[in-house]
């Protein structure tokens, strides 16, 4: 699964007869599995309900049909949550090439560092983000 | 699936046969972070951004140059649309009448969507959260 912001719809009248009735969703990728197979945006079909403007995450290849209703339905993508709070390790949101790193200068909106400030290489992010640990 | 734009036609003077002269489209998958892009995508709008690449999609919908798609990847995505044993993995599953990007989500702070206001509506995730971590709303730092 990635974690995305919807960020946009699609409406279409003329489709393939098995995504009729789904509602369709613009999705930017916040990150993506693998760095070289990178994309700028991905429709995802939306079962769950989601509004433009939250987080949600996406499951990418046929887990995403089920999720669709219709295993045999010719999609990519489907919403399967609404993200109400990310907890990433403070330092690591835009941690140095990999996978799973973040798009630099792109967070999600839910986002919450946790953790101690010692040891990583972040932690000069004190800003609105920023709270004490106990 | 990815929206994309209908750039051109693709024809084979000799084709493999079981393609069985099916119509080729090349479209090119539209930008729609790039910051140029306008918000409103349609056929008879302002033309968006488009990403660098040529893709080759097969049409069963009758899409036309200039039109926006949306076109499916994958070798499971052809054997439901197409049958197996047609070669291609890139396949037009529906003609876009109109897009709607918010294009201020694509900045890193959105305007109007605060962590604050958003977490106050929903309740998920606050019982299990609430026991050792501190309260919501404070990740996009607005």
């Amino acid at each position: 699964m990635i974690l995305g912001r919807l960020v946009g719809t699609v409406w279409a009248t003329k489709k393939n007869p098995r995504i009729e009735n789904l509602k369709l969703a613009i999705v930017r990728p916040y990150f993506w599995y693998n760095p070289s197979h990178d994309v700028e945006h991905v429709v995802a079909v939306d079962q769950v309900g989601a509004e433009v403007g939250q987080d949600v995450l996406v499951c990418v290849g046929q887990p995403g049909r089920w999720v669709a209703g219709d295993y045999r339905c010719p999609i990519e993508a489907s919403v399967m949550a609404i993200v109400d709070r990310v907890e990433i390790e403070r330092g690591c949101e835009h941690a140095a090439p990999g996978p799973f790193a973040l798009r630099a200068q792109f967070k999600p909106t839910t986002l919450v560092r946790v953790g101690a400030d010692e040891g990583m290489t972040g932690g000069e992010e004190r800003g609105g983000g920023e709270r004490g640990t106990p | 699936m990815k929206l994309c734009r209908v750039v051109g036609a693709v024809w084979g003077a000799k084709e493999a046969g079981s393609l069985g002269g099916r119509k080729l489209l090349a479209v090119r998958p539209v930008a729609v972070a790039s910051g140029h892009s306008p918000a409103d995508i349609a056929a008879d709008g302002e033309r968006p951004d488009l990403q660098d690449g040529l893709i080759i999609a097969l049409d069963q919908l009758g899409a036309g140059i200039g039109e926006f798609v949306l076109v499916a990847h994958g070798s499971r995505v052809r054997d439901l649309t197409l049958g197996p044993g047609v070669p291609t993995k890139d396949v037009v599953v529906a003609i876009v009448d109109s897009a709607h990007v918010e294009l201020d989500l694509l900045a890193d702070e959105p305007v109007g969507t605060a962590p604050a206001d958003r977490s106050n509506g929903r309740p998920a995730c606050s019982g299990p959260a609430a026991s050792g971590t501190a309260p919501h709303g404070e990740g996009g730092g607005a």
